[in-house]
């Protein structure tokens, strides 16, 4: 499986989906900056609770942003993450202060399994923790 | 008649309960990782397939895919259906004629063709059109035909019932004490019994994580960087592949850091230093039965040891090990059909066995026996063990020479005074011996010698001669 290792300074990953100015803006990223994004962006706590949940992300999981926020992404709203790989990257990159962990994953969206692409950030500056999804 | 198999309704049950839903196990590549959840709902994109299609219990499927998720998918969904599943080495030969000597109604493959279904880039099954074909007699109550070389050489296609199945896997899953927290490393193919049976669908239903790696552990450097930077816990098998991992500081590292099943050949005299040092185990058994038979203890080798019986009885005949019990297979694939045997049957295995305590200890091959032309019955496995001993050469074999004389076959000369201890062990029985250069194409994929290639160099001609 290819995936990038978590790196101290989580400087933005190479090969990642995600613009390197968004790294940039995470600190003050708006609901709307993220709505703008052709790619999920999902905020959560260090628990894994949802903090915001971006229009793209709404659309391709069929969870509106107003029922995902506020509930668990990893045991409530994608309970197929609660694993080693995907979950428990998330936990490890969090016990150790730094998380850039990319991934290939497959979802099942409307019933049919579908491949994406997975990006597991944590911002070091505003310390927050996000979830960045495109199909692959 | 096909055996009443009530075994497929249970296995829909651990399906359902393993896969459905759950985020393990998990499938992980070089390009994908899939949780259960995902596989499951995969599985049912092409089990509305096959209904949409109107194949039925019993209705076969070639299957010819990588080990993917897609592979998963349809076997999961076939198992579903009660199809017949007819697992097929890539690109074994032309798809029609997989078609034709399988009788079977469809083809699930990487290429497209006719009658043939290509998964979409995630495994799920295509909106394309296919047309099925006809066919024959529907084997229902099969769950799956695999291809087997056999140690004779001569391909057989074994049909394993849904009990077979379903006592294997299961079986063999409680027996290793697979769990949730193990990542197996997946290294043997899909399409033979002992990579599909004994590694990973006792994984899957285990709730574990398999690792495939993509290149069937042929490269040892990259399996030993997959299987170490994804923390593998489980890896199973052949001894020619221990005997590569053991050549360098790291996969021997590694081959003590694991545990697993050695299996689908002997282990020789020169690894069993390096499996007692390991946690790994030997695995004994073949297609026909399941292919479990026999499992060893963590880090217990000796040369030829095949382990105690898991979930059958065994016995020994005229010194040939005998198999009877929920693994052993429901018959044969053959002239179009399977021919059923029954189910409660004694399965000769052809193995000459030393029985050790309550395990069993690999001699050789019972059709290795050979008689010579004043009718003197030459038990060559049996004289092997000792020509071992008295040589210390683990190539040694005795195959039939001449009229009146067996030829015993060595990998190296003679040093000075074993040409009598090779007479000892002879005993009545006329011989010569010939070297043959450890470079002869004699050796089969397995890593034991193959005695056809054998007897035609011996036709052909062999480089050098001892008198005896």
């Amino acid at each position: 499986m290819t995936m990038m290792q978590n790196t101290a300074g989580a400087a933005p990953a190479q090969g990642t989906f995600v613009p390197n100015e968004l790294f940039g803006m995470l600190g003050n990223l708006s609901r709307s900056d993220a709505d703008a994004c052709d790619f999920g962006v999902i905020r959560v706590d260090d628990a894994g609770k949802i903090l915001m949940y971006n229009r793209y992300e709404t659309e391709l999981g069929g969870v509106p942003a107003s029922s995902a926020e506020g509930k668990n992404f990893f045991t409530q709203i994608a309970p197929c993450t609660n694993n080693s790989l995907f979950f428990g990257s998330f936990k490890k990159g969090i016990a150790a202060g730094s998380l850039n962990v990319a991934f290939p994953y497959t979802f099942t969206f409307k019933m049919k399994p579908t491949n994406v692409k997975i990006h597991l950030y944590r911002d070091a500056a505003s310390a927050t923790n996000w979830i960045f999804v495109a199909r692959a | 008649m096909p055996e009443k198999d009530t075994s497929r309704g249970a296995l829909r049950d651990v399906l359902h309960r393993r896969l459905a839903g759950r985020s393990m196990p998990l499938l992980a590549g070089a390009r994908f990782v899939i949780p259960a959840a995902s596989i499951w709902t995969g599985a049912r994109t092409w089990v509305r397939r096959f209904r949409e299609l109107g194949l039925t219990e019993g209705d076969r499927v070639v299957l010819s895919l990588p080990r993917s998720p897609a592979s998963v998918m349809v076997t999961t969904a076939a198992w579903w259906e009660g199809l017949t599943v007819c697992f097929s080495r890539q690109g074994a030969g032309p798809k029609h004629e997989l078609l034709r000597s399988y009788d079977a109604r469809l083809m699930v493959s990487s290429r497209p063709g006719g009658h043939t279904l290509v998964p979409d880039h995630a495994g799920a099954c295509p909106e394309t059109a296919v047309e099925t074909r006809r066919a024959g007699e529907p084997t229902a109550g099969v769950a799956l035909l695999l291809e087997s070389s056999g140690t004779s050489g001569s391909t057989k296609r074994i049909a394993l019932s849904y009990s077979n199945l379903l006592h294997q896997v299961v079986g063999h899953a409680e027996a290793l004490g697979i769990g949730p927290n193990d990542v197996v490393c997946s290294v043997l193919p899909w399409d033979h019994a002992f990579g599909l049976l004994v590694s990973l669908w006792p994984a899957l239903l285990s709730g574990a994580t398999v690792v495939v790696d993509p290149h069937n552990g042929r490269r040892i450097e990259a399996l030993i960087d997959l299987a170490s930077g994804s923390g593998s816990t489980r890896l199973d098998l052949v001894p020619r592949q221990v005997r590569e991992l053991s050549r360098s500081a790291r996969g021997t590292h590694l081959l003590r850091r694991v545990q697993g099943v050695v299996g689908g050949a002997p282990v020789t005299r020169d690894l069993v230093g390096v499996l007692n040092e390991t946690s790994l185990r030997v695995g004994y058994g073949q297609t026909e039965a399941s292919p479990g038979v026999a499992l060893g203890r963590p880090g217990e080798f000796s040369e030829g040891w095949l382990g105690r019986p898991v979930g059958c009885e065994t016995s020994v005949v005229d010194g040939t090990l005998r198999v009877r019990g929920k693994n052993v297979c429901a018959g044969f694939w053959d002239d179009g059909r399977v021919t059923h045997h029954n189910p409660d049957r004694w399965l000769d295995t052809g193995d000459v066995v030393q029985v050790c305590g309550d395990g069993f200890r690999f001699v050789g091959r019972a059709d290795h026996r050979f008689k010579l032309e004043n009718g003197r019955l030459v038990d060559a496995p049996l004289l092997e063990v000792g020509l071992r001993e008295a040589t210390g050469d683990d190539r040694v074999c005795v195959v039939p020479g001449d009229g009146v004389e067996a030829v015993v076959v060595l990998g190296r000369g003679l040093p000075s005074g074993r040409s009598e201890r090779v007479g000892m062990v002879m005993g009545r029985v006329p011989w010569r011996a010939v070297v043959i250069d450890p470079s002869e194409p004699i050796y089969s994929a397995k890593g034991d010698i193959d005695r056809r290639a054998l007897n035609g160099l011996l036709l052909g001609g062999v480089k050098r001669s001892l008198a005896a």
